[in-house]
């Protein structure tokens, strides 16, 4: 009964916990532009990431050691130096554009401007990573992310057009719109899937939360059941988009417009839902993220790391995640807008997934560490399959953004 | 013989060339005019059929007042910038003159009935059905103006 209620619970909080800003602000303005025509790359994104946090959580739970603490051990000192200067800085860009995203939910709930929230959000952020255990953080903004939910009851309840919405879903880009946008967002949402943070948060987490080859089976449930389930939380946000923006050729731009088709489905109940779930899941993201600065610079410089022993033992893995947190701020405070920043964040997450994916890839085919669980063929197919279409990914995400001056 | 570091400088300054200086030294075009003047009718369109769907919403009593007022502010900050926008470009031609002579009473438009849908809310919500239809107009007048020019 237990190990069930552990089960569910896992299932729930990665489902609340799989949308984050990229996922929002990718998911409602390709679904405006472009209707449902790149749901596929939504479920592309969604196995992709099943299959490598597969890997880096089964290394955790196998090895005992989070991936990055292998990869240099396997790569050496300099493969590991660029994956993570590659990593932190696109991390950095997320954790920037996740406290963002706080701060336009609490514009949206209190009509006080979002720059002003921003040092109090960072601050908040800050506050709970340093103070609320690991697996209380985790679970409780996951299934406050939940309440995303709303966008799929939404759907329904608005006036959608099923037959319109089904047949986008085998088309090519619309009469308004060219080949070149349509694969940017394209890789835009193939990156918001596979944003390379939840590899990181994942593995080390496992290792937070003392896995062990007996917790095999959770995480393979949470990943193979609370993923995919949390791609059907984005594309509840792609298809409610598609129903209120696209006929009106109204692109979507704000988190405002994000939520409105709940505000006219669900009325003002539904609006405090959906503001509420933006709040948890950027919220939530932003932990994740600035954890995983820090998991990733501990990791590679091999100092004691983590929530589960007493910040004086780990006061430089502490201080990289402050530092990353005033950082992430200080980039808001520039006005940088925080979708803009979101949809870059995406862009250059794209060019760094092999960074991320390959050495992935090639700890989990090492028996030294894994012993009878490395990849099987079937595994090793999958796994490398994606890392070509991520490799033809990162080579096309910079020309793209050039040639559509970033999706215009 | 151009040696390594001299073939770095000289890629640095292509590079910088084309993405600072060729901007400004290089006149503007019809095209280019063209394009800005779609892309800001194209910002518009999205404020002002965003602020007509918030508007509806409101009168129906679906919304929450500071939603509503986010909602005002990042509209009229992304019709300062379409203007802004447009208004830095240069003019090349008498082509541009014409699409100039629709764009710019259009966005002005736009800002004008966006703010006078903000009064009306706060005034008399029950008036709220005149901004719809006038910002509904004033949308499909930009959606005319992005199919001639797109």
């Amino acid at each position: 009964m237990k190990r069930l209620f552990a089960i569910t619970l896992g299932i729930l909080t990665a489902i609340g916990g799989f949308v984050d800003i990229g996922d929002l602000v990718a998911n409602s303005e390709a679904g405006a532009r472009f209707g449902l025509r790149l749901a596929w790359v939504v479920v592309v994104g969604v196995v992709g990431i099943c299959v490598y946090a597969e890997m880096a959580s089964r290394v955790a739970a196998v090895s005992r050691r989070p991936v990055f603490d292998l990869i240099r051990e396997r790569l050496g000192a300099r493969i590991a130096l660029a994956n993570l200067v590659g990593s932190y800085l696109i991390t950095l860009l997320t954790l920037g554009a996740e406290i963002g995203g706080v701060a336009l939910a609490l514009h949206l709930a209190s009509s006080v401007h979002y720059l002003l929230w921003v040092p109090l959000a960072a601050a908040a952020v800050w506050v709970v990573l340093w103070r609320v255990k690991f697996e209380n953080l985790e679970r409780f903004f996951g299934l406050l992310g939940l309440t995303l939910v709303v966008f799929v009851v939404a759907l329904f309840t608005l006036n959608t057009d099923w037959a319109r919405l089904g047949s986008e879903l085998t088309s090519g880009p619309p009469d308004t719109e060219n080949w070149a946008t349509y694969g940017y967002f394209a890789i835009a949402l193939f990156a918001a899937a596979m944003t390379p943070y939840e590899v990181f948060f994942l593995s080390s987490g496992g290792v937070e939360e003392n896995w062990t080859r007996k917790d095999l089976v959770t995480a393979r449930v949470n990943v193979f059941v609370g993923f995919p389930l949390g791609g059907l939380l984005s594309l509840g946000v792609m298809a409610c988009a598609a129903v209120v923006f696209e006929p009106l050729s109204v692109s979507v731009d704000s988190i405002g417009q994000t939520t409105l088709p709940v505000a006219m489905a669900l009325g003002k109940v539904g609006l405090a839902i959906v503001i509420i779930g933006v709040f948890a899941a950027t919220f939530g993201a932003a932990l994740e993220t600035g954890l995983s600065n820090g998991y990733t610079i501990a990791q590679y410089f091999g100092w004691e790391w983590g929530k589960r022993v007493a910040p004086r033992q780990a006061a430089r893995f502490h201080t990289v995640v402050l530092t990353s947190v005033v950082l992430g701020a200080a980039l808001l405070l520039t006005t940088v807008d925080p979708v803009e920043l979101t949809e870059y964040s995406l862009v250059f997450s794209a060019v760094v997934l092999p960074l991320t994916y390959l050495p992935i890839l090639i700890v989990a085919n090492d028996r030294d560490y894994l012993g009878d669980q490395v990849n099987g063929p079937i595994r090793n197919l999958l796994g490398v399959t994606y890392l070509v279409v991520i490799l033809i990914v990162a080579i096309a995400a910079i020309p793209l953004m050039i040639i559509t001056g970033a999706g215009q | 013989m151009i040696g390594r570091p001299g073939w770095i400088a000289l890629s640095g300054a292509v590079v910088a060339f084309a993405a600072f200086v060729a901007p400004v030294v290089i006149p503007t075009s019809f095209d280019d005019y063209r394009k800005t003047a779609v892309q800001a009718a194209q910002d518009a369109l999205g404020q002002v059929r965003t602020v007509a769907l918030v508007v509806e919403a409101a009168r129906d009593g679906r919304t929450l007042k500071p939603y509503v007022s986010q909602v005002f502010w990042q509209s009229r900050e992304a019709l300062g910038t379409a203007q802004k926008e447009m208004a830095a470009e240069e003019v090349p031609d008498a082509r541009a003159k014409s699409v100039e002579a629709q764009i710019v009473p259009l966005l002005a438009a736009s800002i004008r009935q966006v703010n006078a849908a903000e009064i009306t809310l706060d005034d008399d919500v029950t008036a709220a059905g005149t901004a719809v239809r006038e910002l509904t107009d004033l949308g499909d007048q930009l959606a005319v103006f992005v199919g001639r020019y797109r």
